[in-house]
Order: structure tokens, then C-alpha cells, then sequence
């Protein structure tokens, strides 16, 4: 953990202390911050929602195991990126964790360069995530300054109305229309409708 | 009741006839007898006419003939012949000269013409005086009649007596006065006395019959005191004349019958004692009864001979009735006996046939009959929907046809071995009439019927069974290699481990070393770490035999006896379709440590390896068995009646990899023997025996091993 390149951190989550040592090991010659769990319980005790990084899961553990802290990591709304440490041949139970939400799966006995490739392509994930999530709140505070009435506009808008039958519909006139969509570019700091069409589409996504 | 009602009525139906028959005998039994005894009536009457006439007419005769005699001894007495001279020579006192000459020709002359036997003259005193025959006195009888016949100045009759010994020494004497005819009331001179011989006129007279008879014949009798006297010679006995005496009471007996006053007899019994018909008569101016008689069984001869015809002709047709009655009613008999049985027959035919046909038609199997030839006569309706031919097809194909033609080369000869052993068991495989072909188990069998033989089939579409036992057999080998591959991927996760771990550890001290980080210190602290993890996969190598106990299965007490219950009930299905026989000798054991699948594996190999050397062997038994060794070990005994195993394959029966099954993986002992040597026991195979083999284990009483 002395070498911490920025924010992140892999979690490595295993019951076997070699494996968690020279994975640690190998993620710190490449200058990352790790910081390993013997088991499951562990790691919820010491994760925080905010923390930036990834998640190396190993599948078979005694109590509770890897499946189940994905299923319970997903549930509870957490987007960190789990790349899932399987044994030869369990096919079937990587298919199961790419369903219920992991970024990747790694077979065992691995080669250390693919596992530092997933560890990357995860972080990458983890970061493009953040920087969308810090984007929707922005665009949510923006939003948050339109009237129900501008509101109501918008999603006209966005569902792709003329200003006249947005007129009609809200029993307005299409002057009012003009005024309220004017205001709405104002607020949203915005010129165009496509752009307009596009933050409230992240929002929705989000 | 009701069911032997019909049959007794049905017994009795012929005796009708029979009763009949014999009813119709006697009605023409009576009236022939009636017929008869007309016809002996009519006879008997005619009989009697004809004897009444005969006896009449010799009554008349003899009569006629006394009259005759008496005629000519009234001529005497009236002097017209002698009286004169032999007058004057009683009263000269002897003979003129030539008169006595003279008389005696007279006498002669007499004697002759009259047929008497002597003529004698007497004087008044009855000397005789002159006589035809040797007479010198008179005896007593003569004299009496002759002095009778003088006083009475009439002729007179004697009767007739026996004058000597001998057949013929009979006589019948007739006095007669002479009277002086000069004078009214003249004085009697003397007398004449004539002797007569019946056998001279009388005898021959009674015995004279007008017609031929053979028994036919004339008496002549009179009563002397209570007795008849025969005078007559008879037919039927020689020198009876006077001699023959039977007493008048005699109540049959025509001549006495005669006596009182009876003239006819039609059941008399004569001398002899011989049935006779007979009629009497007297004799007028004698004491003599006339009895004319016939045998019965002459005046019935002919009669009598048709009544014999009669009889032995009814006779004959009664035996032959009878006879002809008795074959038809056994032939009668025997129809309905055989009629019954033939009933019963057909009755208990049809049954069969009843239960037959809803044996077959309901029947889960092709069910086919054929001739001797081969030749298809029958099949049930499983039959057509199994093979796609319709009944009438089937009837014209030979079982033969039914099979594969690749198959068709496999059964042959079985027909005749078929035929050999009267029964047969064996598989092949059908065509369908589409061409299509599918397996199927056959039990045929030659039967009989009414001496025909039939060949039987019955034919089980194997191809269910055959699908169900692939199936089985994927899923057992499925399951054998489950447990391989399970072992493999655990010992592969195991083996991961360390390894990934090494790799890591080698890779960082690679890219510290290319950065030169790291002083040499920390690098050989790595590298230490990476030669440890290579070395705990070499550990893990090393002890891969140790890897199944490594598994972690949790041991408790467990009841080795239940488990074995388990295990075996588990195999029921192909123990059952192996057709083995499994025998359990389970004594009380004590509860031992261990884990529970762990001994459950041991107990399924050892059991699967004895069935499985029992494929293919006659006998199938497989056993199984307990007991404590007082050493403290419980024994698990398995032993089957299977293949065995050769002696070269003893030693290294419990090696890996070792085995002599076609897609076996010689791991069932190995991992047996880790099982049981892990709980402290031990395995063996017994001593080889003639057959089969048997495994033993043991296992320690209530050790907590490990």
C-alpha cells in the first residue's frame, strides 16, 4: 500500500494466504494499491461505498463464497468491478457471475500478466464509471433549476413534439411554448435541443 | 341336484322300450297259451267223441258176441242139437255103440266153428261125460255154473278166470242145460260147457283199434272188492290180464273212475301212471266196464310239437330281441356316454378358448402359434399393431419371415433344436412389414393339440428394455466417471493453487529485477515464497493417494449392517434384473467410526465388482455378511458365485489401473483399499475357491480414528 498510484484499490478477496500474498506482491511491482481479505466477511467489514478500485473474487471459499458476496455487492447497488478467480473448467459458474453483474473472470492456474490485464481493464471500467457518475450529478443539479411546468416541457421535447402540438397538449399557447424552451436552454447552459435530448437521456439512464 | 336330474331321466328313457318289449312278449305268450289251450279243448272234445264211439261199438261188439254164445247155449238147452242123444245115453247108462263117436263130432264140429276152446257134456250131477278137450272134472268154478245153469234152466255166463300159471291160461266158460224138448217143462238133462279163450275173439276185439295210434288201447276191468281188476291182456304190460290189481279208490284212475259211474276222464292217469284221456263204459249184462283210452301226449303230439315249435320260436325271439335290445342299449349308452364326454369336452375346449383369446387379446406380448412347419396359423392382435402385418398376412408367412434378414442366419437351426427340447428362450431381432427392425426376447415352446404339435411364441418387444438398460449403463459409466472427474478437478484446484501462487511470486521478482528495485534481499525472500508454493504442489502430488480421505467427509457411529441395507437396496433394481439371488447374514454388530459414503463406496464397488463377475455365469448369488472378530474388528464378508479371478491376477488386484473390465477404470479396490486402511482396517481378497470370489474388510469398534 506504500506504492499508491492515485485513488484505487484492488481488493483481492481469497482464502489461501499464498495466493493473496503474491498477488498483492505482483500488483504492487506495477505500482497499484491492493489490500487483501481472507475471506468475505472481511472485506464488508472494511469496504466503503465511495472507495475507488476493483474487486478480485475468488469463487470457492469456505463460508461465505464468491458468488454469493457478487450477488450481495450487486444488490446493495455497488458498481465496483469484480473479476471473478475461478477454478479450471467452471465454465458454468463464470457464465453465472458475467450474469449477475462481474466485469471479467480469470481461470486458475493463471498467467500473472492476464491477471494485471484484467486488473487494468477493471480499473479503466471503475474510473469511466466515476467520472459518469460525478457527470449525472452535475446534470441532475442542473435539472434540479428547471420548473415542473419546464419540466414537463422537456420530456415533450425529448419525446420529439413541435412546439405547437406542445402547445395543444398543455393547453398553452405556442408563444408560451417559445418562452418556456428559451428559458430551459438558459438554465441548462445548452444550445441546441439534441444537447437538451442528451442530458435528459444520461439522467434517465443513470 | 338339478345338474344329475337330466342324466337319471335319460337312464331311464331306454327301459321304456324294454318294458314295452317285455309286455308285448307276455300279451303273445298269454294268448298263444290261450290259443292252445282252445285248440287241446277242441282236440280233447274231438277226442272224446271219437274214444265214446270206439268204446261203443266194442261194447256192442262184445255184446253182440255174448249174445251170439248165449244164442247157441239156448239151442243147446233147447235140445235141438244133442238132448236127445245124449238122453237116451244117460238114461242107457253108457254110450251106444258109435254115438259117443257121433256126439264127440258134433263137439268137434262145435268147438271148431265157434272157436270155443273145450265143449264138454255133463250129467245132472256134472260129471262130464265127453269133451273136446282133456277134461276129467270139472274144478270148482265150472261146476258151480254148471249146476247154476242146470237149476235155473238158463245158460249162463261165467266171468273170466285164470285156469293156470301162464300168459295165456285164461278162460271164460259158458254152462249151458240141456233140456229135454219132448216135454213142456221137460227135465234137465245134463249140460254142455263151453270154454272160451279170450285171446280167441275178446283180447283181439278190445285190442283192435280203428285207427293207427301208438298208445291207443281197450280195457276191460271189473270190481273185486275194493280193487279194479284188469281182465284184458294190455298194451303196455305183458301177462296183466287178472293179475293186475289197483285199488278203486284211486281217484284218477279211469277204469275206477268207471266204477263210479263216470264215462269219461280228460286228465286221467292210467296204470302205467301216464296221462290219459279216456271214456268208460259198462258192459251190459256183465260186470265188465269197457274204458277206451288215449296218452294225452299222443292226442296232443302234434300239438304239442307245434307248441315246442312255438315256443322255441318265441324263445329264440325273445334271446334274439333281447340280445338286439341289450347291443342297442348299450349302443345307446355308450352314444351318450360319449355324447357327454364330448359335450364336456367341447365345453371345457371353448373355455380354453374363451380364456385364450382374452389371454392373448389383452396380452402385453406378441403371441404367435405356428405348424411344425413353421408356418403361422395364429397371432394376436399385439402381434399385428407390433409388427404392421394384418392377421391375414401373418397367416401366410412363416415365423421365419418375421425376423431380420441378417438375423435370419443367427436362429437358424434353433427350429429344430426348438423341436429337439420342446422349449427354447432366446433373442433376435423383428422386421416390421416397413422394413424397420427392432429387438426382441422370444420364449417358444412345442405344444399338443388333439396330437398335433403347434409351435407356441411368445414375443416381448425388447426395445424399451434395451433403451432403459443403454440408458442404465451410460448413466452407471456417466457416474463412474463423474466420481474420476470430480477426483480430478479437485486435485486440480488443489493443485492451482500453490502453482498460481509460485507463478506470482516469480513474476514479480522478475519485474522488480528489470526495474532493479529490489536489493538482492527482498528478491531471495520472494523467490523463498515462489520454491515454497512450487513445493506444496509437490506435496500434494506426492499425496494424491491420500487426496480421496482429504476430501472431508465427517465420521460418526454408523450401523455397518444399515449401510450394507442401503447399499444393497440401492442394487435391488439390477440384482432383480440380473436374476441374482442375494442372501444377507447380518449378525448384531456394535457401531463403528467412520464416514458414512466413504464405507457406503467401499460396500457399492465390492458389490457391483460381484454382479458384474457374474454376467454371463449360470449361477447368480450373491452374499453378503457380518460379524465381530474378537480382535475388535467388525467383518464385512462379500462374496459372489461369479467368474473368479485367475491366480496371476491375485497379486495385483488391488494395484491402480489394474482391470479386468472392458471400460473400467482400476480404481475400484484402490480407492477401497485407501477407504479401509484409512479407518485403521483392513482388505483382502479370500483364498480362491472353485468359483467365485469373496472380498472381506474390516473395520475397528468404536476407534475415533484420526
Amino acid at each position: 500500500m506504500s506504492e499508491c498510484a492515485g485513488q484505487a484499490t484492488v481488493f483481492v478477496v481469497d482464502d489461501d494466504e499464498a495466493m493473496r500474498d503474491s498477488i498483492q506482491l505482483l500488483l504492487e511491482s506495477v505500482h497499484l494499491s491492493a489490500r487483501t481479505f481472507a475471506c468475505a466477511l472481511d472485506f464488508m467489514k472494511h469496504f466503503e461505498q465511495k472507495q475507488e478500485g476493483c474487486l478480485l473474487l475468488d469463487v470457492r471459499m469456505p463460508g461465505m463464497n464468491g458468488m454469493e458476496l457478487l450477488e450481495l455487492l450487486k444488490s446493495g447497488g455497488i458498481d465496483l468491478p469484480v473479476v471473478m478467480i475461478t477454478g479450471h473448467g467452471d465454465v458454468p459458474l463464470a457464465v453465472r457471475a458475467l450474469k449477475h453483474g462481474a466485469f471479467d473472470f480469470i481461470q486458475k492456474p493463471f498467467n500473472a500478466q492476464e491477471l494485471l490485464d484484467r486488473v487494468h481493464a477493471a480499473l479503466d471500467l471503475d474510473r469511466k464509471n466515476n467520472r459518469r457518475n460525478s457527470e449525472v450529478a452535475q446534470y441532475r443539479a442542473l435539472f434540479q433549476a428547471l420548473t415542473d411546468r419546464e419540466m414537463e416541457v422537456v420530456d415533450l421535447v425529448v419525446a420529439g413534439n413541435s412546439s405547437k402540438m406542445i402547445a395543444k397538449a398543455l393547453g398553452i399557447s405556442p408563444k408560451t411554448v417559445d418562452i418556456h424552451r428559451a428559458n430551459i436552454m438558459r438554465k441548462l447552459n445548452i444550445r441546441s435541443v439534441a444537447e437538451m435530448v442528451q442530458l435528459r437521456l444520461t439522467l434517465l439512464d443513470a | 341336484m338339478s345338474v344329475f336330474a337330466p342324466a337319471t331321466r335319460g337312464n331311464l328313457i331306454p327301459y321304456i322300450p324294454l318294458l314295452a318289449y317285455v309286455l308285448f312278449a307276455c300279451f303273445i305268450a298269454f294268448a298263444g297259451f290261450q290259443g292252445f289251450r282252445k285248440v287241446e279243448n277242441l282236440i280233447e272234445v274231438e277226442k272224446l267223441n271219437d274214444l265214446g264211439s270206439i268204446a261203443d261199438m266194442k261194447v256192442g261188439q262184445i255184446v253182440s258176441w255174448q249174445d251170439g254164445h248165449r244164442r247157441r247155449a239156448e239151442a243147446f238147452s233147447a235140445g235141438a242139437l244133442l238132448a236127445t242123444e245124449f238122453e237116451r245115453w244117460l238114461q242107457e247108462g253108457k254110450p251106444l255103440d258109435g254115438q259117443e263117436q257121433k256126439i264127440l263130432r258134433v263137439l268137434a264140429g262145435l268147438q271148431l266153428t265157434h272157436g270155443y276152446a273145450t265143449v264138454s257134456l255133463l250129467d245132472r250131477q256134472g260129471m262130464v261125460r265127453i269133451s273136446t278137450g282133456k277134461i276129467d272134472a270139472l274144478d270148482g268154478a265150472d261146476l258151480k255154473l254148471v249146476l247154476e245153469a242146470m237149476n235155473g234152466r238158463h245158460p249162463l255166463f261165467s266171468d273170466i278166470r285164470r285156469i293156470g300159471h301162464g300168459d295165456r291160461a285164461v278162460s271164460l266158460s259158458l254152462a249151458a242145460p240141456l233140456i229135454d224138448a219132448n216135454l213142456e217143462n221137460g227135465p234137465v238133462v245134463g249140460a254142455v260147457l263151453l270154454q272160451i279163450d279170450p285171446h280167441d275173439f275178446l283180447y283181439p276185439l278190445l285190442q283192435l283199434w280203428p285207427s293207427e295210434s301208438l298208445s291207443a288201447e281197450t280195457l276191460l276191468t271189473r270190481q273185486e272188492g275194493g280193487d279194479v281188476v284188469f281182465l284184458n291182456e294190455l298194451r303196455h304190460r305183458k301177462g296183466a290180464a287178472l293179475s293186475l290189481r289197483i285199488p278203486a279208490a284211486t281217484l284218477n284212475l279211469p277204469t275206477a273212475m268207471a266204477i263210479r259211474g263216470e264215462t269219461s276222464a280228460l286228465n286221467g292217469i292210467d296204470y302205467r301212471g301216464v296221462p290219459v284221456v279216456a271214456v268208460m263204459r259198462r258192459v251190459p249184462g256183465t260186470s265188465w266196464f269197457m274204458t277206451s283210452k288215449v296218452d294225452r301226449s299222443e292226442l296232443f303230439a302234434p300239438i304239442n310239437q307245434l307248441k315246442e315249435w312255438a315256443a322255441s320260436l318265441g324263445l329264440a325271439s325273445a334271446v334274439l330281441g333281447g340280445g338286439f335290445f341289450f347291443i342297442w342299449l348299450r349302443g345307446i349308452q355308450a352314444r351318450q356316454k360319449q355324447l357327454k364326454a364330448e359335450h364336456d369336452a367341447a365345453l371345457e375346449r371353448e373355455m380354453r378358448v374363451k380364456h385364450f383369446k382374452y389371454l392373448t387379446r389383452y396380452a402385453n406380448d406378441m403371441i404367435i402359434v405356428a405348424n411344425e412347419e413353421g408356418q403361422i396359423v395364429e397371432a394376436n392382435e399385439r402381434a399385428e399393431q407390433a409388427l404392421g402385418y394384418s392377421r391375414e398376412e401373418l397367416l401366410h408367412m412363416r415365423v421365419v419371415d418375421l425376423h431380420d434378414p441378417f438375423d435370419r442366419l443367427a436362429i437358424s437351426g434353433k427350429f429344430e433344436k426348438l423341436k429337439q427340447e420342446g422349449a427354447i428362450r432366446l433373442e433376435g431381432v423383428y422386421q416390421r412389414k416397413d422394413g424397420s427392425a427392432f429387438p426382441v426376447e422370444i420364449s417358444a415352446r412345442v405344444i399338443e393339440v388333439q396330437d398335433v404339435k403347434y409351435i407356441q411364441g411368445i414375443i416381448r418387444d425388447l426395445t424399451e428394455r434395451k433403451q432403459l438398460e443403454e440408458m442404465r449403463a451410460k448413466m452407471e459409466h456417466a457416474g463412474r466417471l463423474t466420481i474420476a472427474g470430480e477426483m480430478a478437478s479437485g486435485m486440480a484446484h488443489e493443485l492451482s493453487q500453490p502453482l498460481t501462487a509460485c507463478n506470482n511470486y516469480l513474476d514479480v521478482c522478475l519485474r522488480r529485477m528489470d526495474e532493479n528495485a529490489w536489493d538482492h534481499e527482498k528478491l531471495r525472500d520472494t523467490l523463498k515464497l515462489a520454491a515454497n508454493q512450487a513445493e506444496r504442489a509437490g506435496k500434494i502430488v506426492r499425496h494424491l493417494r491420500g487426496m480421496v480421505q482429504k476430501q472431508g467427509h465427517d465420521r460418526a457411529l454408523v450401523d455397518v449392517n444399515l449401510l450394507i441395507r442401503d447399499v444393497t437396496s440401492f442394487l435391488e433394481d439390477e440384482i432383480k434384473r440380473q436374476g441374482i439371488s442375494l442372501t444377507m447374514t447380518l449378525l448384531p454388530l456394535p457401531q463403528v467410526m467412520a464416514c458414512r459414503i466413504e464405507i457406503e463406496q467401499v460396500l457399492h464397488n465390492l458389490c457391483k465388482n460381484a454382479i458384474e463377475s457374474m454376467y454371463s455365469w449360470p449361477q447368480r448369488e450373491l452374499r453378503v455378511s457380518t460379524r465381530v472378530l474378537e480382535s475388535g474388528f467388525v467383518l464385512v464378508a462379500v462374496s459372489d458365485t461369479g467368474k473368479g479371478i485367475l491366480p496371476e491376477e491375485m497379486a495385483k488386484l488391488f494395484n491402480p489401473f489394474q482391470t479386468s473390465k472392458k471400460d473400467g477404470l482400476g480404481l475400484g479396490l484402490v480407492i477401497c483399499r485407501n477407504i479401509v486402511e484409512s479407518h485403521g482396517g483392513q482388505i483382502w481378497m479370500d483364498t480362491p475357491r472353485a468359483f467365485g470370489a469373496e472380498f472381506c474388510f474390516t473395520l475397528p469398534i468404536g476407534v475415533q480414528h484420526e
